[in-house]
């Protein structure tokens, strides 16, 4: 089989403790390239290259040494030409290249934007053989002076330009903290809601001063509200019913539909192609119950099959008594942890026996006795939890919404023992300071320097949604919040790609 | 629990796509997506290219037989297309025929159509890899992103919104731009026509996109099975019915008591259906029977349908405001007119006047209202994630023993219209 070699070039990491959180430059309704100049090292002949296809005559070469290359004997001279920048359909913010050289080379493109200049926008291609280049690049900064750079061999090719705005469907984000000192470096990844607005399922991810640097609407019309979220090697995993992968470019590369989706999709850690998702599935004279389903994308077929209708009977049994949101994976064995929501309980399935090994939390069972399997204090219980996740062999990380009877949320881990006399221990929690009631969505992420990143989301006319990441002492260092009717099920903290060599 | 739709675009992940283009993924993985890889093209690399660039082996792709580029290329590159335009007039005697340049024969094309609809549709697509379908029930403003290519500037294209059948025909209100390497075209389209995006270059060369927008006409797309939904008092399902509504121009619907049925037609923006005493949902259309008949606005788009949305007359873009609907009936030889004018004040409280004016009876009309306070109920179910709950506690009403009691409504707003408990494509 044909491959076609992609290279994903990962930008640099986002170490900008540094980093200035001034607002961009000043607004310009011009994207006119503001220079471009191709400089190469030894040819002295002062031709003027114009890109008629697409500067219309208006980038002025002149051939000059280029600074860092004339150091290098070996690096041949190289005629950069026909480079064209078309900004990419589907996101302001990303910017096709095209250019020819006059020789086969490997060449690297990057771009910088005056208001982030820790941040490059990378495209490095090995590829000596080709004479005809296109790299996509993306994460620029609203409304700011990118400046490009083409290297092939000792030369180099300079452009700038003034990106645009945002386009007006976007919400403008408020930073109300910033310990740059104290945060995980990283962009935050999330599905925006406005269901007020009829606004579609919008995939964006915010810097950490709040701008958006990569945005892409989505084609999916009946994703839902309540989507997952994630990344998979292809792209983002994104929507409910109907479900799409849409890569960096905002290409849609993969979609189907599922007629009882809802709430999850989260990718098999192990197996590539593999994701989880939860369904509905009809309980005889019992109302419908959840299901768990593990599907691959890649073979499209489904790989695991298990639901509550022969596993669980609660009490009352109700419309919608089990209201599943999260699947997860223990550490060190098979088994799945599913989260109850109307159950206010996190459950242990054994994944071959399909049988509920343990129920972590109230359950829906107060009236006759239950209370679950786990000893639990007062200080560890959780109401109509949302995304848990093992940060340890022993300890999990969850959103506890509350209830309208404790109404304010939290992000909460609980230290569980297991064995004849299982309990779940409090052992960290993160309260903001001001309480936030978020009732219906959340989320909480372990962050790679120890933090937490807990998305208290809303989808409310009245109350604003926050992402807030607390440090291991609860103390909040970054804090980003939506305008009003502007919701997030789930916010994802990453190192985003930021550019690709494409194939001419 | 298969997949209700499954659509593998092989082609993207391959950066094949159909507009010509070379897409990529953040993963060389991605390509075990890949059914059609073969089919690529033989100017591609593949993995292993890139330890052997320096090696004359045949791993670089379908370009077997040619040694890599490596060293000083002294050959222009030039475009295949132009070259072969070359050949044709270089040939000739050069002294003899003036130099005009390279015969440009070639079409322009499309890397990536990225596709935004405005009200009701509220969507954006792309167009390159497949049609897309689109239900209106009123015109809507496109903006289409165009990455076009060709041999020629491609500023200096003529970029178009077409129809798909007669692409000598631009859509209404149609304004282009060249911004950021992008052209830019603004129009209205309206459901009925089928949208393509064109491209012609100085020398009349005109590329047509690979894929369309299909706007079926509202009657098209309102023939399907939509689901009828009640709801309980904390907006769950309580209750589903399917309404047919077939493309034969006959509808029905069960009942408690059996089946309702008749017929349908659209004219003028309109939507009339025709109850039919007595028919069926397999003999719908029974002559003689009696009849009524009821002809109002409609609305439908991809999940919404209904027969009489409310229209907004005055308010913002929210819920409150006041919103109104006329619906005239004919039952036999009585014709009257019913217009619903709903109040939703900022303050809460709400009031629901109608008014049934008889054509050519005595008494000409009566009124009754009813009123109370509102509220929205945000739908925590996941079943219904297709709106929210308009919430109203009657305070009163024209039967004063019927109130207080809570109606609860699923609402979407859509173009300015209010659609209360529309039926939905499950």
């Amino acid at each position: 089989m044909t491959r076609r070699l992609l290279l994903a070039a990962f930008c640099t990491p986002l170490a900008l403790a540094g980093c200035s959180s001034d607002d961009a430059t000043e607004p310009g309704a011009d994207t006119e390239i503001d220079a471009s100049t191709n400089v190469d090292a030894s040819d002295d002949d002062a031709s003027t290259n114009v890109d008629a296809s697409t500067d219309a005559g208006t980038d002025a070469a002149v051939d000059a040494p280029a600074p860092d290359a004339v150091e290098d004997a070996d690096a041949p001279d190289v005629e950069i030409s026909g480079v064209s920048i078309v900004e990419s359909p589907s996101n302001a913010l990303a910017w096709y290249v095209d250019y020819t050289t006059d020789i086969a080379v490997a060449t690297d493109v990057r771009v910088t934007c005056a208001s982030d200049d820790d941040y490059e926008a990378v495209a490095l291609d090995p590829i000596t053989e080709r004479t005809t280049h296109s790299v996509f690049l993306m994460g620029l900064v609203a409304e700011d002076e990118c400046e490009l750079v083409i290297t092939a061999g000792a030369s180099e090719h300079r452009e700038s330009r003034t990106t645009p705005a945002v386009p007006d469907f976007l919400p403008d984000a408020t930073i109300v903290t910033h310990d740059a000192s104290a945060a995980q470096p990283g962009w935050t990844l999330v599905n925006l809601n406005n269901h007020f607005d009829g606004v579609p399922l919008t995939l964006a991810m915010f810097d950490e001063q709040g701008r958006i640097r990569w945005y892409h609407r989505t084609s999916l019309g009946r994703a839902g509200a309540d989507t997952a979220v994630a990344l998979v090697p292809e792209g983002i995993l994104v929507g409910e019913k109907e479900l799409g992968i849409f890569d960096w470019q905002g290409q849609l590369v993969w979609q189907a539909g599922f007629a009882t989706m809802h709430h999850e999709a989260r990718p098999d850690p192990n197996e590539h192609g593999l994701f989880w998702y939860l369904g509905v599935v009809e309980c005889g004279d019992d109302p419908p119950a959840d299901s768990v389903v593990a599907w691959n994308y890649l073979t499209d077929t489904q790989e695991y099959f298990w639901s509550f209708c022969d596993n669980y009977t609660p009490d009352p049994i109700a419309p919608d008594w089990s209201h599943t949101n999260t699947i997860q994976f223990f550490p060190n064995d098979d088994d799945l942890l599913i989260s109850s929501r109307n159950q206010n309980a996190l459950m242990r399935i054994d994944r071959d026996s399909g049988e509920i090994v343990w129920v972590l939390g109230w359950g829906n069972r107060i009236a006759d006795g239950f209370d679950g399997d786990f000893a639990m204090a007062e200080e560890a219980r959780f109401y109509q939890q949302h995304d848990p996740v093992f940060v340890d062999d022993d300890s999990i990380l969850l959103f506890d919404n509350g209830h309208p009877t404790r109404p304010w949320s939290r992000a909460v881990q609980l230290q569980i023992t297991e064995g004849p006399e299982p309990t779940a221990e409090l052992e960290w929690e993160f309260r903001p300071s001001e309480d936030i009631y978020a009732p219906i969505w959340g989320d909480a992420d372990r962050l790679d320097n120890g933090n937490t990143l807990v998305t208290f989301g809303l989808r409310s006319t009245t109350d604003t949604t926050h992402l807030i990441e607390a440090d291991a002492d609860a103390r909040e260092v970054w804090h980003l919040e939506l305008p009003i009717h502007w919701g997030i099920y789930r916010a994802e903290r990453l190192t985003p790609p930021s550019g690709f060599v494409l194939a001419p | 629990m298969k997949p209700t739709t499954l659509s593998l675009i092989a082609a993207l992940v391959l950066g094949a796509s159909a507009c010509g283009d070379d897409a990529a993924t953040p993963s060389s993985d991605a390509t075990d997506l890949d059914t059609a890889a073969d089919d690529a093209g033989g100017d591609v690399a593949v993995p292993d290219a890139v330890d052997d660039a320096d090696q004359d082996t045949d791993d670089a792709g379908g370009d077997d037989t040619t040694p890599p580029d490596i060293g000083v290329d002294t050959t222009p590159d030039v475009d295949d297309d132009v070259a072969a335009g070359d050949a044709g007039v270089d040939g000739g005697d050069d002294t003899a025929v003036p130099d005009t340049g390279p015969v440009d024969q070639t079409a322009p094309t499309f890397r990536d159509i990225r596709i935004a609809l405005g009200e009701p549709a509220n969507t954006e697509f792309d167009l390159n890899t497949a049609d897309h379908l689109e239900h209106l029930a009123t015109p809507v403003t496109i903006s289409a992103r165009v990455f076009a290519r060709d041999d020629s500037p491609v500023e200096d294209l003529s970029v178009a919104l077409v129809a798909a059948d007669d692409p000598s025909t631009a859509l209404p209100e149609q304004t282009a731009r060249f911004e950021t390497g992008l052209w830019i075209i603004e129009a209205t389209a309206a459901a009925g026509t089928d949208v393509v995006v064109s491209a012609t270059d100085a020398a009349g060369n005109t590329g047509v996109s690979a894929h369309r927008l299909v706007l079926p006409s509202p009657a098209e797309s309102m023939a399907r099975t939509w689901e009828r939904r009640t709801w309980t008092s904390t907006g769950t399902i309580d209750g589903t019915v399917d309404l047919a509504f077939r493309d034969d121009g006959t509808w029905c619907v069960p009942t408690p008591d059996g089946v309702e049925a008749g017929t349908w037609q659209v004219e003028d923006d309109e939507l009339s259906v025709v109850t039919i005493d007595g028919a069926t949902c397999d003999d719908p259309a029974d002559e003689g029977a009696s009849y009524l008949t009821r002809t109002a606005p409609f609305h439908v788009d991809r999940t919404y349908f209904s027969q009489r949305p409310l229209l907004r007359t005055e308010g913002s873009t929210g819920l409150a405001g006041t919103w109104a609907v006329t619906v005239v009936e004919t039952d036999g030889d009585v014709v009257r007119e019913v217009t619903t004018t709903l109040d939703l004040s900022d303050d809460g409280t709400f009031e629901e006047h109608v008014r049934t004016y008889w054509r050519d009876t005595v008494p000409p009309e009566a009124n009754a209202t009813r009123s109370g306070t509102w509220e929205i109920m945000i739908d925590e179910h996941y079943e219904d994630s297709v709106g929210d709950f308009l919430v109203r506690q009657v305070l009163e009403d024209p039967d004063p023993e019927a109130a207080p009691y809570q109606v609860v409504e699923l609402y979407v707003i859509r173009a300015g219209r209010l659609l209360l408990d529309p039926d939905l494509d499950p």
